[in-house]
């Protein structure tokens, strides 16, 4: 059989037509596949670890819990600035490193192995709690809230105490571990019906937040604030809610009157960070199955563009939101002041904002609830369920650990192990004093990552030259290495973080703040144990572990 | 056996170094030729696909400068010193430089050019490849076993002819030293791009049952064949459709296939060799057990001009570790 040179340059992967003239000539050969549209990588990033509506819901909820006199517009704004450095960074080392394993491969590989360790290490315990934390709030901000509105749609009391009586303790907690379990199985079933299930959940959760923002967009402030006040008047039989909740926050000091607080706004920075720029997670963690992951232009378009359409939706979202409901009464409504406890209340005020439709409050309030699966698998558990590849592939802990079941094609025990750690976290979440500081410590840990991928990204050219001047990292404006500056921002906004979150301990409910901020410090420390005992144990048998993360001199 | 599949230490055993899907990567090659050296290895088994996909043309200017594109780097204005520089970047990825004036590289857009030229192309720098490895390794003793891939041309076969270190054993059946013996092709089960060593199922299990024939113990014996046994983990590659686009679940999932061998895993469960090598599937990286036999695919990260491997040590009937590096 002959194998015939092609030269149809307009079927080939690496060429676009006004490229033409150095256009490669491609042989007949295996593996040339094309392009992954654009739009699907961008979308894969601006979905699968970017759910908007929590992202708009209970982060203006959180950043005005915890930093009532903020700006929240300009937060967003300057949170949004910041991860465009972040987003460049990670798109240029997941397009010269395109392979699973995300920190744990760019820490390894660029720095050192127990720098990747510490790294995918936090990453790991900050999923972790994140997955614990999203399945609580599949109790305490989902469906107890949604069986809150329905209560108060249907004026059905039974329903609004059932809704306050599932989000928390042992109620919370077995909604969070059927959460987990379920996923978990569907996980262990295989990838497609796990994924299907999560398409689905996602695709009727965006359409309800549209509706919702809708709702908002087209509603006036008196229209809003006579529906608040005449469905709130038949739960507590009082018809002034709206002004009566901006008073009570006023007298508790949160109105707005002497102006918004700049320190207030920068703390509030950090919640918004925390919600808006970790879009390119899937991507780095998929990126050895994409092809095309391997080239600059795409992945930045995927990563900066996802990041920057999930950030700008945000905005918008939020403006909409503050604009229609005044910025008083979301800031006095998310500090408790509020009489009906459905917290984060978007989705809620846009179903009494509907004009009374019981169908579309009721519908919008259960959509809502689509999101925290999302927000537990595709953003947290489906990481801790995969990290182990690379770390088994590296011989850093057993293969049995990711071992794939035969008939399942899963990872079985790595499944299991994320399930009940999963159901640590979630126990913790379901009943920790403080949700605030439990969110602020894991959204703290994943900056961890953030600050080890920066400083790889920025030493590249002199650490492992001999990758960077064969990638497409090496990309220079005006004759300064792009990566260097952004990998150096990128190192900056995790500093910066950290840095923040010492400022605000108080506000974000952290009581040991030392430790809270040393914590990254004990993982590496662990991994660096960790670390030496395997290779020790590994040489045992004939293994270098070393000899994995060291480069060949050619010959 | 423990944890971390300890084992106890034997007299006599053999440490492999496997690497595969090189793809014409010119550090790739050179790191192969050094792994020897570096993992303490007594053979060096490159296991198919060895040669490069692409011409990257040069253009060269009336006003003396040259001019490419190599994926995302443009190149303008090259002068000569710097055109070795460019000519090094394009080979790290496999691809092949082809300088020319506009006029002279407008003749690869005729097929019957392109073709006669990538052929000798190819054939010439697996020519250079094998001239540096007998100057390199000669007298050290190691064996370095080549194997061809579904991709690469027939041609480069004689290429092998007359080396004094390197081995070219498509299809054959040798003996590793230690009472190990070893089996090796390169032809995979069809493929979406109908490459040049492809056979269907069928072709493939005979091929592979008529050198096991050969074979005395096959309880030690080593089968370096390309791709991988079927539905193993080892060929999960990227779903395509009829028009070679990668299909999608949603939600951030490539939807993943099993590509494989049916001939490779029916031979495996048969006849259950010590260990088997493979390539062809570049995402597939990993090791898996099929009865008794170890299967590992290193992976490929060739266009970064990173070498994957793996070193495996056997002994008596068993194997005793294996390890996957990235060089």
């Amino acid at each position: 059989m002959s194998s015939n040179a092609t030269a149809t340059r307009d079927a080939l992967p690496a060429v676009e037509q006004d490229r033409a003239e150095h256009a490669p000539y491609v042989r007949k050969s295996s593996g040339l596949v094309r392009d992954v549209p654009f739009l699907d990588m961008f979308l894969m990033n601006a979905s699968s670890s970017n759910p908007v509506g929590i992202a708009v819901a209970y982060g203006i909820f959180f950043a005005m819990a915890t930093f009532p006199r903020c700006n929240l517009l300009l937060a967003i704004v300057i949170a949004l600035v910041l991860g465009v450095f972040v987003w460049v960074t990670f798109a240029l080392v997941s397009a010269t490193l395109p392979r699973v394993g995300g920190d744990y491969l760019y820490g390894s590989r660029l720095l050192h192995p127990i720098i990747g360790m510490g790294s995918n290490l936090a990453t790991y315990v900050g999923s972790v709690l994140a997955a614990g934390t999203a399945a609580f709030f599949v109790a305490s901000v989902a469906v107890g809230p949604a069986m809150t509105i329905i209560g108060v749609v249907t004026g059905n009391s039974w329903w609004v105490t059932a809704g306050t009586n599932v989000s928390t303790g042992w109620p919370a907690f077995a909604i969070a571990g059927g959460t987990l379990l379920v996923l978990s199985l569907l996980s262990l079933t295989g990838t497609k019906k796990v994924t299907r299930v999560m398409v689905w959940l996602y695709g009727i959760a965006f359409v309800a937040f549209g509706v919702s923002i809708l709702i908002l967009l087209f509603k006036t402030r008196a229209g809003f604030i006579h529906d608040v006040n005449a469905y709130t008047k038949s739960i507590t039989g009082k018809g002034n809610a709206y002004q009566a909740t901006i008073a009570a926050g006023a007298k508790g000091g949160l109105a707005t009157g002497g102006g918004y607080s700049f320190k207030s706004t920068m703390g509030a920075v950090f919640v918004v960070l925390g919600y808006t720029m970790f879009a390119f997670w899937s991507s780095t963690y998929m990126a050895g199955e994409m092809k095309g992951s391997g080239r600059r232009s795409r992945q930045l378009g995927a990563m900066v563009g996802g990041g920057a359409f999930g950030g700008i939706l945000v905005l918008i979202s939020a403006a909409i939101y503050l604009h229609t409901a005044g910025y008083d009464f979301v800031a006095a409504s998310s500090n408790g002041y509020y009489p009906v406890g459905v917290t984060p209340f978007l989705h809620f005020f846009a179903s009494i904002a509907a004009g009374g439709g019981t169908v579309l409050a009721i519908v919008l309030g259960v959509a809502f609830i689509g999101w925290f699966p999302v927000a537990l698998y595709a953003g947290n558990l489906n990481m801790v369920q995969r990290a182990p590849f690379a770390w088994a592939f590296d011989g850093l802990i057993p293969a049995k650990v990711a071992a794939v079941d035969r008939r399942t094609n899963t990872p079985v025990v790595s499944i299991l192990l994320a399930f009940v750690l999963g159901l640590a976290a979630a126990a913790w979440a379901c009943w920790s004093k403080s949700i605030f500081s439990l969110i602020s410590t894991f959204t703290l840990l994943l900056f961890v990552p953030v600050i080890v991928t920066g400083l790889a990204a920025a030493v590249m050219p002199w650490f492992r030259p001999d990758i960077y001047r064969a990638s497409p990292s090496d990309w220079k404006i005006a004759g300064i290495p792009v990566i260097v500056v952004t990998g150096l921002a990128t190192v900056a906004v995790g500093i910066l973080a950290f840095v923040l979150v010492g400022v605000f301990a108080s506000n974000l409910g952290i009581k040991h703040v030392a430790l809270t901020l040393v914590l990254p410090v004990i993982g590496f420390a662990i991994a660096a144990v960790y670390y030496y005992t395997a290779r020790a144990v590994r040489r045992r048998s004939g293994v270098e572990l070393d000899l994995v993360y060291k480069t060949i001199p050619p010959a | 056996m423990g944890l971390f599949g300890r084992q106890p230490k034997v007299a006599k055993n053999t440490r492999l170094f496997f690497a595969t899907d090189i793809h014409g990567s010119e550090p790739c090659f050179r790191k192969f030729i050094n792994a020897g050296n570096f993992y303490r290895c007594q053979h060096l088994i490159l296991g198919g696909d060895i040669t490069g996909k692409q011409i990257v043309p040069i253009t060269r200017h009336p006003d003396g400068t040259y001019s490419s594109r190599l994926r995302d780097q443009r190149f303008d204005t090259v002068d000569e010193p710097e055109l070795a520089e460019v000519k090094r970047l394009i080979r790290v990825g496999g691809d092949y430089p082809v300088v020319g004036s506009e006029d002279e590289l407008a003749e690869l857009r005729d097929p019957a050019c392109l073709e006669r030229r990538f052929r000798k192309i190819v054939y010439d720098s697996v020519v250079d490849w094998v001239t540096f490895a007998d100057e390199f390794l000669s007298g050290t003793g190691q064996r370095v076993f080549v194997a061809p891939g579904n991709d690469d041309f027939f041609e480069i076969d004689r290429a092998f002819e007359g080396s004094s270190v390197v081995e070219f054993v498509e299809g054959k059946s040798l003996e590793l030293g230690e009472g190990h013996s070893m089996i090796t092709t390169g032809y995979s089960n069809p493929t979406p791009w109908n490459t040049e060593r492809e056979l269907p199922e069928d072709a493939l299990e005979q091929r592979l049952e008529e050198m096991v024939s050969h074979v005395d113990d096959v309880e030690n014996l080593v089968a370096v064949i390309h791709p991988p046994p079927f539905d193993s983990h080892l060929d999960y590659a990227p779903q395509l459709d009829g028009d070679l686009r990668i299909q999608f679940d949603g939600m951030g999932g490539v939807r993943m296939t099993p590509v494989g061998s049916t001939a490779v895993r029916s031979f495996i469960e048969n006849h259950q060799p010590l260990l088997t090598l493979h390539g062809h599937v570049h995402e597939g990286g990993g090791r898996v057990a099929i009865g008794r036999t170890q299967c590992l695919n290193p992976g490929s990260e060739y266009a970064k001009g990173t070498l994957v491997g793996a070193i495996v040590t056997i002994a008596a009937g068993k194997v005793l570790s294996h390890q996957f590096v990235n060089g």
